[in-house]
């Protein structure tokens, strides 16, 4: 009986269940979908390394993946008892030239490994077309590269290497694995000599790949190969290898999970409103039930199974949505450049997404459905229907310390330097604090915003705007929920808005004072991550003698994932003429003192990182390397943001010492007259794209532009997921206003009576509509950027150079959208309200 | 008909009656189901006039009041407001004829709840576009005339039923209409606010020289009117002068029986 009941409830309202179930459909959609990103993810670095490394049992490489391997090491990995094989590889990036225009784009990578010719294959490839030979010149390249970009043996490629463009012919297509789909990027084999030549790698290995003895126990070859290893060299199985990337991007998948829950807790949010609106709405309905004889628990039941079946319903057809979102974001991320294969959907997310989307709709109908069974009888049929009165002081007493905490919550993960479960929950739990203080503080403070909202409204208009204030104002529990739902995706858009603007502010700001060359040459996509091409010496030579260039002087970067400097990078620089391409700041010390000191052997540290270790000038600090572990001294902490600033530097023969990596990642030119550097830009641009076509060069104004524009694409993904949110809470904008419409029946029919025209009475539910989505949109700029701020705080108390910077383009957008979404959401119920039906709005109480 | 015409005659009235209606018919249709609510209905509303229409339940009274509203739409027959005919009115023209030519007063007040006193009187000029200065004065006239002008300020919960009724005949004055259509407007009072309404009504025919609709079943009331004409079965079932309430008790109640 509760259950049809409820049935024909939701049957009865299928405008309201549909909203309702919108919001449950858009929420468990997202789960769904940022589940199975993920998953793809993952599984696009499994299948990755299953498949290449089909035959491999051990990968003995630098501390994960950085620098090279001495190449004495491979003798005494051979001797090694249960060591059967090994394979060295020399390993780059070449990207396809394509009528003499270089690929820039993934797709057209070459993931390169040089191999010796007669040593074994320990990849799981598989040749299935041409000769299996990699003489001179010759290239094999896997099918599925090699089938978009319509190349087959015996014909002839060419690609840009770190040394320059070089013309391959492809000897043999293999097959990897089921097929291999990386990102678009592809994999190739070349001869070990040529690659030494081509990658600029005279000495060493990238990795050493080995295949066991039949027989032998991994962990007891592992451990003997550890004995003779040099330290900083590691022997790991590809698992480990794929398990080690997979915890690096497990930091990615904490915030896209903690969004997607944001997006669900919106949803939650909406049914929670909605239902409290259903409520007031069936005031009289209930109260017949309850005269009748119904109990409180089943008035409460009926509620409850109501919001379990809507909950079944979007969360089944959140399923279907967010196989397609999932798709949506999949393509989304591979456009930021990150690596992923075919989508591959996560099974857990079936159950988990379904799980949390149902548990939001009941658990949001809770409180409503509680409220609902507390109507007395009699006056559920005899009243009407009264807002709630407001507890002022409490709402603002305990809404305030909720913020004070959230805030508190976020500062505490934001400065925090290592990542543990609490200090993760202090962050996650300081956000839904934040927004619950908010919505606790909301109808105090939402109906002063909407009078002033509303100010230029009734300035303009006749009634309209006096009208649609009056009418959001009439409710100001409703109206703020409604505001505050909006607030909560805005608030997030503007708080990674002000994190972005942040970043970009403060780095734009200290590149104006640190850079004093007038262009840098580095690899095209520089700082997106993953392995990057080098430059090589000869390079710098050619550079040189341009005329119009004074100086240029090469640097090298990498990437460190272990030891004293994990998260940050290493830098090379040369400590005799540095200082005339950067303005390097030191704590309490002399540039030229530090530049001495490096030139001596010594290393800088930077600032955020000292802080954090307590490391100070005259420490020693132990670098790990594949050419070993070198205990250095530290000549100074060095402040700013560039690239190099926020780096470990040192000479280039420490460098060799530690890494042993030959290439150059930047080459920063000087031109001759500083003032009109145009002719040597043209000539320095002419030479990369001719010679180095891997390369770009770039003014400094170019270089802000690429570190912004990087920062905002890696924040795209979180902008979409925030979007649905705000979508989410837009249906809730709908809801209120039809609710608005429903109760204000009788006042929009006396306008009609006397005269209003139906424009005018749609234009008095437009402008609500806007009052209610600029309410939302001025608090969630508020809060986002309060969240902004305590983040940014933070992350500087952390040690990092960063101040805070409004988000100027987010707050243009939040703005113009704000008012878009205000429209369209207003479509339904001013359509409602126009179309009323005069006689019966007035004629009756 | 009457003799009485306005200052400019010529222009503007081309009939001295308010209200026209000759053979109106009205069905209404739900699926299978039709219902006849108006089957030939001829009158006529003098200027000034003062006309009470009273029937039974489905007697077809509230229907020709909503049509004569332009709130409502008619199958045949022709009916002219000032002169000007109802027939194939769009909803634009309608809403154009019920802002400037009608003044509605509801059983049930519907005052906007946000808005003072003064506000809802101003309301259908606010509509119309006018500036909110101008009519202030008009507005305080007219309040004034309802006797209410230390209420102006007040909201409408703040005020009695029969305060919030007089603001309503106030609201519907104020764009000087050809006709004022009054359903039940003491259907909500007891009989001293009623009959105090009542009065004012007729003032403000007397004086003001408006033209006054009202549909009522109270017999007392509708013999506040110069006429009181009878509906039953969406006919004309006949008509007695105003006045005394006793013959109006009578015919209606001869109607009732009437076979």
């Amino acid at each position: 009986m509760i259950r049809s009941l409820a049935w024909r409830s939701v049957r009865a309202r299928k405008g309201r269940a549909f909203l309702n179930a919108a919001g449950i459909v858009l929420g468990v959609a997202l789960f769904f979908s940022v589940l199975s990103l993920s998953k793809t993810i993952v599984s696009t670095f499994d299948e990755l390394f299953s498949s290449v490394y089909g035959d491999t049992d051990l990968i003995i490489s630098g501390n994960e993946g950085v620098g090279t391997v001495e190449e004495s090491v491979l003798d005494k990995v051979r001797s090694t008892k249960g060591v059967e094989e090994t394979q060295s590889v020399v390993f780059a990036i070449m990207s396809l030239v394509k009528d003499d225009e270089v690929g820039g784009s993934q797709a057209d990578q070459v993931f390169t490994n040089g191999v010796a010719p007669d040593s074994p294959e320990l990849s799981g490839a598989e040749i299935v077309a041409g000769e299996d030979t990699l003489d001179g010149n010759q290239v094999q390249l896997d099918e599925g590269w090699a089938n978009s970009n319509g190349l087959k043996p015996g014909d002839k490629a060419k690609f840009a290497t770190p040394t320059g463009v070089h013309e391959f012919t492809v000897s043999a297509i293999f097959k990897i694995g089921k097929g291999l789909d990386f990102g678009g990027s592809g994999f190739g084999v070349i001869n070990q000599d040529l690659a030494r030549e081509l990658f600029d790698s005279p000495t060493g290995f990238t990795e050493i790949d080995v295949a066991l003895a039949p027989g032998a126990d991994l962990e007891t070859v592992r451990s003997e190969l550890e004995k003779i290893l040099p330290e900083g060299v590691e022997a790991k199985t590809p698992n480990d290898v794929a398990d080690d990337i997979n915890a690096q991007i497990q930091g990615f998948n904490i915030i896209l999970y903690f969004f997607a829950a944001m997006s669900l807790f919106v949803g939650g949010f909406l049914i929670l409103n909605s239902f409290n609106m259903t409520v007031a709405q069936r005031l009289r309905e209930i109260g017949m039930l309850r005269t009748l004889g119904a109990s409180r628990k089943i008035v409460r039941r009926m509620i409850l199974v109501e919001a379990l079946l809507l909950g079944i319903i979007g969360s089944l057809l959140g399923i279907v949505v967010g196989l397609l979102l999932t798709q949506l974001m999949v393509s989304l991320v591979a456009s930021i450049g990150f690596p992923v294969g075919a989508v591959s959907y996560a099974p857990e997310a079936f159950i988990i997404a379904p799980i949390l989307g149902v548990s939001a709709t009941v658990f949001g109908a809770l409180r409503p459905a509680i409220r609902a069974s507390r109507i007395p009888p009699i006056q559920a049929v005899l009243t009407e229907h009264r807002a709630e009165p407001l507890k002022l002081k409490r709402r603002l007493t305990v809404g305030t310390v909720l913020v004070a905490l959230g805030l508190a919550g976020v500062f505490t993960l934001a400065s925090a330097t290592s990542f543990p479960t609490p200090i993760l929950l202090a962050g996650a739990f300081g956000v839904v604090f934040l927004f619950s203080g908010v919505i606790m503080i909301g109808p105090v403070i939402v109906p002063w915003l909407v009078r002033g909202e509303s100010w230029p409204l009734r300035k303009t208009t006749q009634i309209e705007g006096r009208m649609a204030a009056d009418n959001a104002r009439a409710n100001p529990i409703r109206t703020a929920s409604t505001a505050s739902g909006l607030m909560i995706g805005i608030a997030l858009v503007a708080a990674i808005g002000s994190l972005g603007s942040s970043f970009i502010g403060s780095i734009s700001d200290d590149l104006d004072k640190e850079l004093k060359n007038d262009f840098t040459v580095q690899p095209k996509g520089f700082g997106q991550g993953g392995p990057t091409p080098t430059i090589s010496a000869a390079a710098i030579g050619q550079i040189k003698d341009l005329p119009g260039a004074k100086d240029a002087t090469g640097t090298r970067f990498l990437f460190l994932t272990s030891g004293y400097g994990k998260n940050y990078s290493a830098w090379s620089l040369d400590p005799s003429n540095y200082a005339e391409f950067a303005n390097s700041e030191f704590v309490d010390a002399d540039a030229d003192e530090v530049f001495a000191k490096l030139a001596e052997g010594q290393v800088t540290v930077p600032e955020a990182l000292a802080e954090g270790k307590k490391t100070k000038v005259g420490d020693t600090i132990t670098l790990e390397g594949p050419r070993g572990s070198k205990k250095l001294t530290v000549a100074g902490i060095q402040t700013g943001s560039s690239f190099a600033a926020q780096s470990i530097t040192m000479s280039d023969e420490t460098w060799m010492s530690v890494y042993g990596i030959d290439g150059f990642t930047q080459i920063l030119v000087l031109a001759d007259d500083p003032d009109n550097p145009g002719p040597l830009e043209d000539q320095l641009r002419a030479l990369v794209a001719a010679e180095y076509p891997t390369f770009e060069v770039l003014s400094n104004e170019e270089i802000k532009q690429q570190i912004q524009d990087q920062i905002n694409q890696v924040f795209a993904i979180f902008y979409v997921i925030m979007l649905v949110a705000i979508i989410v809470s837009l249906l809730g904008v709908i809801n209120t206003l039809l609710m608005n419409v429903f109760e204000r029946t009788r006042e929009i029919g006396v306008l009609r009576a006397i005269g209003s025209s139906r424009w005018q009475v749609r234009r008095i539910i437009i402008a609500e509509s806007l009052l209610l989505t600029l309410a939302g949109a001025i608090l969630g700029l508020l809060v986002g950027m309060a969240l902004g701020y305590a983040f940014v705080k933070g992350i500087a108390a952390s040690g990092q150079e960063v101040a805070f910077h409004p988000p100027i383009p987010a707050i243009v957008l939040v703005a113009i959208l704000s008012v878009i979404f205000g429209v369209i959401a207003a479509l339904l119920p001013a359509r409602r309200a126009a179309k009323m039906n005069v006689i019966e709005a007035v004629s009756y109480e | 008909m009457s003799t009485q015409l306005s200052a400019d005659g010529v222009n503007t009235v081309t009939s001295a009656s308010a209200v026209q209606v000759h053979g109106l018919r009205k069905t209404y249709s739900s699926g299978s189901t039709s219902v006849e609510a108006l089957k030939g209905i001829d009158l006529t509303i003098d200027r000034g006039e003062f006309v009470a229409v009273m029937g039974p339940s489905g007697s077809g009274k509230s229907t020709l009041m909503h049509i004569l509203g332009a709130l409502e739409s008619f199958d045949d027959g022709d009916v002219e407001i000032g002169g000007l005919s109802l027939s194939g009115l769009d909803d634009k023209a309608a809403t154009v004829l019920r802002r400037d030519s009608i003044g509605f007063i509801f059983q049930f007040f519907n005052l906007l709840p946000t808005m003072t006193a003064e506000e809802n009187v101003m309301l259908p000029s606010l509509i119309a576009g006018e500036r909110a200065g101008v009519l202030k004065e008009r507005a305080d006239e007219l309040l004034e005339l309802v006797g209410l002008t230390d209420r102006a300020e007040h909201l409408p919960s703040q005020l009695s039923g029969g305060e919030q009724q007089r603001v309503s005949v106030a609201r519907s004055l104020m764009r000087d209409p050809e006709l004022l259509l009054a359903d039940e407007p003491t259907g909500n009072l007891d009989t001293r606010t009623g009959s105090a309404v009542l009065d004012m009504l007729r003032d403000v025919q007397t004086k003001a020289g408006h033209t006054i609709m009202m549909v009522t079943h109270d017999a007392v009331a509708a013999s506040r009117a110069s006429r009181v004409v009878f509906l039953r079965d969406g006919l004309i079932a006949g008509e007695v002068p105003g006045g005394d309430p006793n013959r109006i008790i009578e015919f209606f109640a001869e109607l009732e029986t009437r076979n």
